[in-house]
């Protein structure tokens, strides 16, 4: 299988030398094509700094992350914003649709701006959104949708260029549990039916549980690993006994 | 707690956030005072007593534009105050203030804001406008006819307008806030910018739109003589009118067109800054329509002021081709002449011409005047050789004549354009040219002369009464008065043509005091011209830089989700470009029609002047285009 992103010895540090703060001791970890991860941990536990420094926002103290092959810790600007652009797709906790245009445009978005075939764009934006259960809502603007819609719109944005793996921070935590199942339901389908890799951040177990893989993260170092099983309830559950060993319940 | 307390500090905090709206305010205030102080200053007193009436007209519509200009500026700016208020404000009522003390709030916090752009207004148009004064006069050549002393009236009356235009959208503001609920304060820096319309309206403003603004054109087409100037103010209206439906109606109907166009819109950078315009559009439209009024009103004025201009120097080149011109029914002594001259003055050049007057019952034209001359080709062209003139007409021949006409400053009669034929002793002549070229000097205004040929001239003279010309052009005309005592001795009381000796010379003072008014005049359309497109293009760039503050959020997203600077970059340039130029194209149609009107009326050629302003236009547009992108791109950063 191929592994998509690497991440080495990464170290991260806030503050002067002598009042330094780890954020991230030490992590290593290999994304594999076709992965869904989930990174759990309660706050301050170094999730965000992991995820800011995977999408290439943040730079590391120490160590490397490979993104399909090439160390995004050592090139230049240019080459990042174009890595950002074609191999990582991201969804964020505020969904960060643009108000000023439809769903429609904001899913084409990445690929009107790319100067892919507008037939080709037209096309891929129906499928995906079909996908999502968003079709009869492409004409609409966000602030006519609901926030589970708009997340949904999000996703199907940091899809729609098919990137090579997909980094969503806390994609449910403004949303309901009916909308969060929807999404979550419309990511694994990603996953399983169009080989999407996602590594997902997120405090909530629930949603740790649709992934394959579940990483506890407590004060920059991971501490735990769990597999996914056949039942996804039964993962529940052993995420929820993971928590509670560590002490800090579903934080 | 106390609102004013509160209040200030809020005012004293949002001073940095709101420089725009306080610049925005503060040019208006600038702006109408410097034209209050422009009609109250002596410069003013000078025209009205010289052209009452039509002064009257240029003043009032003036006025008139200006106060539509402050109104819906101030409306403009203090929505998009009111809109980045609210959310903030709205976060007192979770503190327990009511909709109404929140309301009281904004009074006082707007009251601050307006008092302190009315402070810096007046204090820099008060600076300003002896600066502007003082450009003015050197640009028109003017030696000190504008008195420097600030009037108190100027500063009372732009206080007042701009007063009660703001104490009224401040009320509108108030209203707005008791009304409101706490969600939409929250929520009302988001809304306001959507656009949701009934299909119809939007067609029917599509369509009225188009009809007034094309009728208004239409009517501009018509507009001539003096008796269409009704015409004239006709068409102002129903363009200004046509240009704000065109902005409410037809253009957002095309963009929101083109963002349902997906073949179109997934190209390049256009599902950003095509989505963005469509959905700005309605916020937008009255500061686009009004830069596009004020931009043709730009070009019209200066095309007005240019037309001036040119009658102008037409009539001051009358007045200094020659300083003296002494006339005989004898020949007179060159030599005599120029030894007085001299005494005090030097010579620049001279000539003599011998012209030769006919009674108005020997010829017959268009117009009947009280009398004719003629005078022949050589001489013509010997004098014009002296004076450095251009005189490049073919030699005449037997029936050929050419009219020596002047220039008019205030006149609306039609140039000559008739049969260009006229008749003398019976025999007919072609006029093959009109030349307003002084070669008479100042006598030309007050003659009606032909150019004939050389034997045309030799066969009609013995029939006629000769008049002997010497013309003199000193080297400084300004001390023309200095040789007047000694030519004066050597004149007779009157020119007699009963008596050969009698001999009379006009001396010429080019500084023309019943006509420098037209120089006033000049200075203050050009004034009125930069005040118009400095109003115009600040308008636009400060609504992008309101904008850049609306839009940091979007942009922000799209640097998150991966879209790389330069295509942002791109984008933004082209949405400003369409903010910079799609006002700038409805004024070069629009000027079009309205310089052809004033042309019409003006009776000159003005489409060069058109062109030339436009270009300027362009050119200060263009430059404010790129000033804008990068701040705009600062802005976002």
């Amino acid at each position: 299988m191929n592994k998509i992103v690497e991440i080495k010895n990464l170290v991260k540090t806030y503050g002067s030398k002598e009042f330094e703060t780890k954020a991230l001791k030490a992590i290593d970890l290999d994304i594999y094509e076709n992965d869904f991860i989930a990174i759990m941990g309660p706050s301050g536990s170094g999730k965000t700094t992991l995820l800011n420094m995977l999408s290439t926002l943040d730079k590391p103290t120490q160590g490397s992350i490979l993104i399909d092959g090439v160390d995004i810790t050592k090139i230049n600007n240019k080459d990042l914003s174009k890595l950002r652009k074609e191999k990582i797709g991201f969804i964020f906790q505020d969904y960060n649709l643009l108000d000023n245009m439809s769903l429609e445009d904001n899913i084409a978005l990445p690929l009107s701006l790319d100067g892919v075939d507008k037939k080709q764009i037209i096309a891929k934006t129906v499928k995906i959104a079909a996908m999502f259960g968003l079709t009869e809502h492409l004409k609409k603007y966000p602030y006519q949708l609901s926030g589970g819609q708009k997340q949904r719109g999000a996703s199907a944005r940091a899809l729609i260029t098919d990137p090579k793996i997909i980094f969503a921070d806390e994609p449910t935590g403004a949303l309901d549990s009916k909308s969060s199942r929807d999404l979550l339901e419309s990511l694994e389908s990603a996953n399983q039916r169009n080989q999407a890799t996602i590594l997902m951040v997120t405090h909530d177990a629930f949603s740790a549980s649709y992934a394959k893989q579940v990483y506890m993260l407590r004060d920059g170092a991971i501490t735990a690993r769990l597999n996914a099983g056949r039942d996804r309830s039964e993962f529940y559950d052993r995420i929820l006994k993971l928590l509670a060993s560590m002490g800090s319940g579903s934080e | 707690m106390s609102l004013f307390p509160l209040s200030f500090s809020n005012f004293k905090r949002s001073l940095k956030n709101y420089v725009s709206l306080i610049a925005s305010l503060s040019f208006t205030i600038f702006i109408l005072f410097n034209f209050q102080n422009i009609v109250f200053s002596d410069a003013l007193d000078q025209l009205r007593y010289m052209q009452k009436s039509y002064i009257n007209i240029v003043v009032q519509s003036v006025s008139v534009v200006l106060i539509f200009f402050m109104f819906f500026f101030v409306w403009y700016a203090t929505n998009v105050f009111l809109n980045q208020r609210k959310k903030e404000i709205g976060i007192y009522t979770f503190m327990g203030l009511d909709n109404s003390k929140i309301g009281r709030m904004y009074l006082l916090e707007s009251l601050f804001t307006g008092l302190f752009a009315l402070m810096i207004g007046l204090f820099t148009g008060i600076i300003f406008s002896k600066l502007f004064m003082m450009i003015l006069l050197a640009i028109s050549d003017i030696r000190a006819n504008i008195s420097f002393q600030i009037s108190l009236n100027p500063i009372l009356i732009t206080a007042a307008v701009f007063l009660a235009i703001y104490l009224l959208m401040m009320l509108k503001g108030y209203l707005n806030i008791v009304r409101s609920s706490v969600l939409d304060m929250l929520s009302a820096s988001r809304k306001n910018e959507l656009r949701k319309e009934c299909g119809w309206v939007t067609a029917f403003k599509v369509v009225i739109g188009l009809v007034i603004l094309l009728s208004g054109y239409f009517v501009a087409l018509r507009t001539g003589s003096l008796s269409s100037m009704g015409y004239a103010l006709l068409a102002t209206v129903l363009v200004i009118i046509g240009v704000y439906l065109l902005y409410d109606g037809f253009i957002p109907f095309i963009l929101q067109k083109l963002t349902a166009n997906k073949a179109f819109l997934y190209q390049k950078q256009r599902n950003l800054w095509v989505n963005n315009l469509a959905f700005r559009m309605k916020k937008n439209y009255r500061t686009y329509a009004i830069v596009t009024i004020l931009l043709t009103s730009s070009v019209t004025v200066l095309a007005t002021s240019l037309a001036m201009k040119n009658r102008y120097d037409g009539v001051a080149n009358f007045r200094e081709t020659y300083t003296y011109q002494v006339m005989s029914f004898s020949k007179m002594d060159q030599a005599e002449l120029t030894r007085r001259v001299e005494k005090d003055n030097k010579i620049k050049y001279q000539s003599s011409m011998m012209i030769s007057v006919l009674k108005s019952n020997r010829v017959d034209t268009q117009f009947s005047e009280s009398g004719y001359s003629i005078i022949s080709y050589s001489q013509i062209k010997a004098a014009a050789k002296a004076a450095n003139q251009t005189f490049d007409y073919p030699k005449l021949e037997e029936n050929e004549v050419i009219e020596l006409d002047h220039q008019y400053i205030m006149s609306f009669a039609s140039d000559f354009t008739g049969t260009q034929k006229m008749k003398m002793d019976g025999q007919t002549y072609e006029i093959t040219a009109v030349s307003k070229t002084p070669y008479l000097g100042s006598l030309q205004e007050n003659m009606e002369t032909y150019i004939v040929s050389d034997e045309t001239y030799q066969r009609l003279k013995p029939t006629m009464q000769t008049l002997y010309l010497e013309n003199i052009r000193i080297k400084n005309p300004q001390n023309f008065a200095a040789s007047k005592d000694d030519l004066d001795p050597l004149m007779t009381a009157e020119l007699d043509p009963e008596n050969s000796q009698s001999i009379q010379y006009v001396a010429v003072d080019p500084s023309n005091p019943d006509i420098s008014w037209i120089r006033i005049m000049y200075s203050i359309t050009v004034f009125l011209f930069l005040v118009f497109l400095f109003a115009s293009v600040s308008v636009i760039f400060m609504k992008l830089y309101n904008d850049a503050f609306d839009d940091k959020e979007r942009y922000t997203i799209l640097k998150k989700i991966g879209i790389p600077k330069k295509t942002l970059r791109q984008s933004i340039a082209k949405e400003i470009r369409f903010a910079y130029f799609c006002p700038f194209v409805l004024m070069v149609i629009s000027s079009y029609f309205s310089v052809h009107a004033l042309a019409n009326v003006m009776k000159t050629n003005l489409i060069q002047i058109n062109i030339y302003s436009t270009l300027a236009i362009g050119i200060i547009c263009f430059i404010f285009y790129h000033i804008s992108v990068n701040s705009f791109i600062k802005n976002i950063a």
